[in-house]
């Protein structure tokens, strides 16, 4: 509680020294010329005040500027940020999301898209959270709960969305940390008059490491020459190259991403002794052309994005020595291949329909371990395979002055896991120019992946091919109020998970996927921020009431906090000079500690260039978060470093 | 799978602190603080920072209007103000009616109005709001001399004049030129020239 006091005197100390509410900038914006004008760039979280409170799902949208100011530099950083989830490193590499105290180690239970487009590896439904460039960013979307009706498969848990920015400027940037950690990221854009726009961006991260501490890890279960200890130190490095272009010519877009990323942790039987790298290679290429009608909008799209992983370990006992858990031709075969049609109809002045038709086929190589010596394949993980999955989607819009109302379903038919129609319905009531009442219902469909069905590794992991797809059922309840300066949100949630797919530690055997018992949850959660003359605040808070509770029909439960608390304030000392800070607070969770870490950051403008200093985890905690991979409860996974530094640079041109 | 062999574990002892120098941290909080030290009091007027769309675009109506003429029979006056209407469900409709917001290059006011009904505002200038009302207003003959600023995806391809978009976290704006001539408004190269290019019309 001492942080949260001294975050509270800090907050106050800042508001004594003249922040004060801004009644009224129209007198200063009006007697601007409009070349002025042209320079200001608004504040997107409050640029559509009308479209959060209208919008029949629970969402927020986080500008990566502001995020930056307050000391959040990184994707994943700002995705901690987002009422409702929790992230954490995975122990053999990797970072988790956790929605609402939902879950899985690859991130199974939420979907990834790159301006639209789902964007996961088919074999362990990993999703690249180092993979999109800082640069290219503008905003971050979430929708927190079920999203299958527009975005399909693995939407259970959240949708993440990284909409990518059209700026008048270029970018480069580099930043210097702690453990030789340096960041460079660049953004440019061409203009090709007619012929369109093209954005280009890139980043990349070398890392020494830090020390990261496992505590009660477990021991292999074969025998080796010594014991190995089960509380100790790894190094945990970060180190990753992205690359994104856009090109777009009215409504034809073509997308290319790459990137490349290794983390350290321990896999396999998750032992000390299995120090590993979980690498990650993916590229994604898409194609979408929109024609927009007198009363209709239609969008054929396609996208094929190959990605897969490599997993290189120590002491693996079927080569004695060092051996790669890898796929078949450098992964080539790991794909996913989408295309589609959809068509947004505007029936009326109050009603439109959304609706479309997609086919998927996902496919994976080989998965072996492959020892890292000779480069002789010793044993298959699991065999070559590919499914498809055909869905068809429609969603009616009706909405007068007071009332929205939205209505749709989502028919899926996957060649593994079966059929399932997935419905959505959204009431929605105006109160007033500024605030609404919602209440959602929505499903969501998660068919299982290759990994969960076939992957066979003795005594550490085991698939079954039965397994069935998971459904996902919410209920919300909104109040949203917005003006121009201020949001705020407060939402209750319950929903039932059933065929949740987990797994489940056995004694003695490892870990097997399995469907869980029916099981449900609910929660609230509180989102407020404001603008004010010379600051910003953006507080949030969730509570989940089966957070942290033993329960034999949801073994996850325990490892998902009651409480997640943040609070950010942006501080304006001058335009060229601000001041930003970050706090949040996650309660216990199994054997961990509860956590509080606070961020700050200072940044100062010289014309087109940014300085900032960034001081992480200020309060130096030990950031121990339980085993979320194979939900041992002993087991304290470290997760992102003590306190430490960043230097940075960004110029404008 | 029995969840009893799962057991919390009393965690008080297990975390030791890692402890590190500390002397550039130190260093950096002290150059931090003694610039906000430095700063404290300075509560800037002038800067504009955290503006919504709502606003910027309210100023960029103004804008529009100061560098805009209309045929003299469009005033009752020689002096009788521009008036830019907004609809009574905009954000700020009710903060900005009879508002004074500058004045044009002729020297008239330029004044907002809350417009309740469409009809009953035959003295408006610049008319500014959303569908399903604008499309009312371009429907309608009731428009002529207005200059009508939307910012609808198709709205020049419905008859408006000048479209507001947002590029960038920036305001930008399309005019379709020859339809503000065909109803006698002269807009000024200023404006004219900050324009993005309309696909298959001039606008500059």
């Amino acid at each position: 509680m001492v942080y949260l006091r001294s975050l509270a005197v800090v907050i106050l100390s800042l508001s004594l020294v003249g922040i004060t509410l801004a009644d009224d900038d129209f007198e200063t914006l009006f007697g601007l010329d409009i070349s002025e004008l042209a320079k200001i760039e608004y504040t997107v979280a409050s640029s559509k005040p009308e479209t959060l409170s209208l919008t029949p799902a629970i969402v927020s949208r986080l500008n990566i500027d502001e995020m930056r100011a307050i000391g959040l530099r990184s994707l994943k950083d700002i995705l901690g940020f987002v009422p409702g989830f929790t992230l954490q490193d995975a122990k053999l590499g990797g970072t988790t999301v956790m929605i609402r105290g939902v879950t899985e180690a690859f991130n199974q239970k939420v979907l990834f898209l790159l301006d639209d487009v789902p964007y996961w590896m088919p074999s362990h439904a990993a999703i690249p959270l180092l993979g999109i460039p800082i640069t290219a960013i503008d905003s971050i979307e979430v929708i927190r709960g079920p999203g299958a009706v527009i975005y399909g498969t693995n939407a259970t848990a959240g949708v993440i969305k990284v909409v990518t920015k059209q700026n008048d400027q270029n970018i480069g940037r580099i930043s210097f940390g702690d453990h030789n950690r340096v960041n460079s990221a660049l953004y440019g854009h061409k203009d090709l008059s007619e012929y369109g726009r093209i954005d280009i961006s890139a980043q990349t991260q070398v890392d020494d490491g830090y020390r990261a501490q496992h505590i009660n890890a477990g021991l292999p279960p074969y025998p080796m020459s010594y014991t190995p200890p089960t509380t100790g130190h790894i190094n945990r490095s970060e180190e990753f190259s992205s690359f994104l272009m856009n090109y777009r010519l009215d409504g034809f877009h073509l997308g290319l991403q790459r990137y490349h990323s290794e983390t350290q942790g321990i896999a396999g039987f998750g032992s000390l002794a299995n120090l590993s790298t979980l690498e990650e290679h993916g590229y994604l290429v898409t194609l979408d052309n929109t024609w927009k009608l007198n009363r209709a909008s239609i969008k054929v799209f396609s996208d094929f994005n190959n990605y897969y992983l490599n997993l290189p370990l120590d002491n693996h006992p079927i080569e004695g020595s060092n051996a790669v858990f890898s796929f078949d031709d450098n992964g080539k075969n790991n794909n996913r291949i989408r295309s589609g049609v959809s068509v947004d109809l505007e029936l009326s002045d109050q009603a439109s329909v959304f609706s479309g038709v997609e086919t998927e086929k996902r496919q994976v190589g080989d998965y072996q371990i492959v020892s890292a010596s000779t480069g002789n394949v010793m044993a298959n993980l699991f065999s070559q395979d590919d499914t498809r999955e055909n869905s068809i989607f429609s969603q009616l819009d009706w909405h007068t002055d007071e009332w929205r109302f939205l209505v749709g379903a989502r028919y899926t038919d996957n060649d593994k896991s079966g059929k399932q129609t997935t419905p959505r319905i959204s009431a929605l009531r105006r109160l007033d120019e500024n605030s609404s009442i919602k209440l959602m219902y929505s499903e969501g469909f998660n068919s299982p992946n290759f990994s969960q069905q076939l992957v066979f590794i003795n005594k550490a992991i085991v698939g079954h091919e039965d397994l069935k797809a998971e459904t996902i059922k919410s209920t919300d309840i909104a109040y949203t109020y917005t003006n121009s300066k201020s949001l705020f949100v407060a939402n209750v949630y319950y929903f039932t998970a059933d065929d949740f797919i987990t797994r489940v530690p056995i004694p003695g055997d490892g870990s097997h996927f399995m469907n869980a018992d029916s099981f449900y949850r609910y929660g609230l959660e509180l989102d407020f921020q404001t603008q004010l003359r010379q600051a910003k605040l953006f507080s949030n808070f969730s509570y989940h009431h089966q957070g942290n509770e033993l329960d034999d029909e949801d073994i996850t439960a325990l490892f998902a906090p009651n409480v997640n608390i943040n609070i950010g304030l942006i501080y304006y000392v001058t335009g060229d000079e601000r001041y930003g800070g970050a706090f949040s607070y996650t309660s216990q969770r199994a054997s961990s500690n509860p956590l509080k870490v606070l961020n700050l950051n200072y940044e100062r403008d010289f014309h087109d260039v940014t300085f900032n200093v960034t001081i992480r985890n200020v309060f130096d905690e030990q950031m121990l978060h339980p085993d979320i991979q194979d939900y041992r409860s002993i087991h304290q996974v470290p997760s992102k470093d003590g306190r430490n530094l960043e230097l940075g640079v960004e110029l404008k041109f | 799978m029995n969840i009893s062999q799962q057991t919390k574990q009393p965690t008080s002892n297990l975390v030791s602190k890692v402890t590190r120098g500390s002397g550039t941290y130190v260093l950096s909080i002290v150059l931090a603080l003694s610039s906000l030290a430095s700063n404290i009091g300075y509560c800037g007027e002038t800067e504009i920072r955290d503006v919504d769309a709502t606003k910027l675009k309210l100023a960029y109506l103004v804008n529009f209007a100061r560098y805009t003429a209309w045929p003299e029979d469009m005033f009752d006056q020689p002096d009788s103000p521009i008036v830019i209407g907004i609809s009574q469900y905009h954000p700020y409709a009710q903060q900005l009616d009879n508002k004074i917001a500058g004045h044009s290059r002729a020297d008239r006011q330029i004044i907002f109005k809350m417009v309740e009904k469409l009809d009953s505002h035959s003295d408006i200038h610049l008319f500014y709001d959303k569908p399903p009302r604008l499309h009312e207003m371009l429907a309608s003959d009731w428009n002529h001399h207005v200059l009508t600023v939307g910012d609808e995806h198709d709205f020049i391809e419905k008859g408006g004049i000048i479209q507001l978009v947002e590029v960038g976290q920036k305001i930008r704006f399309y005019i379709n030129r020859e339809k503000a001539e065909s109803i006698g408004l002269k807009i000024h190269f200023k404006i004219l020239e900050m324009a993005m290019e309309w696909p298959g019309r001039s606008s500059a």
